[in-house]
């Protein structure tokens, strides 16, 4: 792939970001469908205790922390390329993308600390 | 050399121009559902944080889940979700060289919204308690 992918189209770069989005859709769909299914069979009728349940099984809360970081990851680069479709005005574009790129950073610091937080139950 | 006096020609992605097609409007689909799946990932570190916090914030979080609203919004989290994750698939079939003839772009597309449609019902008739 790299011999053919060398950046030499007219904007110079991009295949990173290109491919980037590719491997964090890779890791959320079978992250994405075990979460799904482990809110279906132990979220949604357990309550509180059957969602502690869930989450402090080290395969669920390896899932839910995979899921988290790819989404996120998958979120900044969708949203950079749709802004950058539709938003033509750079004064507006980057720093709404810095606000994605920095709500991004702390939802992933909130979510991790959140899922050790229930995992370690401490 | 263009005259100055021309109006300003359509930019991409074209939405206006185009008659819209199966093709089309999947493809907007995806990007739109994409873009709503920002507020999946926001009530995902909500929930998260809720647990964290203790049985009485995660009382207050499925409050909001349950009212009319937070079903509604979290019905249509959950057919944004099935869409883009199917439609995600056939992206990626794409990206490695399957189904790329027109046929196979309607045929793949069909399947799609007909599996997206059989997994939003399943989803939803599991989440009221309907054992399959």
């Amino acid at each position: 792939m790299s011999k053919v992918c060398k950046n030499l189209g007219a904007s110079g770069s991009g295949f990173e970001h290109w491919y980037l989005e590719r491997i964090s859709a890779l890791i959320l769909v079978p992250t994405g469908l075990y979460v799904l299914f482990g809110f279906l069979n132990n979220v949604v009728a357990g309550g509180y205790s059957g969602a502690m349940y869930w989450l402090q099984s080290p395969l669920s809360a390896t899932f839910s922390l995979l899921f988290l970081l790819a989404g996120l990851r998958h979120m900044v680069c969708g949203l950079e390329i749709v802004m950058g479709d539709y938003i033509h005005r750079d004064v507006v574009r980057l720093p709404l993308l810095f606000v994605v790129k920095f709500g991004a950073a702390a939802m992933a610091i909130l979510g991790t600390l959140s899922i050790a937080k229930i995992f370690f139950g401490v | 050399m263009p005259s100055p006096d021309l109006k300003p020609r359509p930019r991409s992605p074209h939405l206006q121009i185009y008659k819209p097609q199966l093709s089309s409007v999947l493809s907007i689909t995806h990007r739109v559902t994409g873009v709503g799946l920002t507020l999946g990932l926001i009530v995902f570190v909500w929930w998260l944080a809720a647990l964290a916090g203790g049985a009485e914030s995660y009382a207050t979080f499925i409050g909001y889940a349950q009212t009319i609203l937070g079903q509604v919004i979290l019905f249509g989290l959950s057919a944004a979700f099935l869409y883009h994750l199917c439609c995600g698939i056939r992206h990626l079939l794409w990206d490695a060289g399957y189904f790329l003839s027109i046929k196979d772009v309607y045929k793949t597309g069909k399947i799609m919204v007909a599996t997206v449609l059989l997994l939003l019902l399943i989803v939803w008739l599991r989440a009221y308690g309907v054992s399959l």
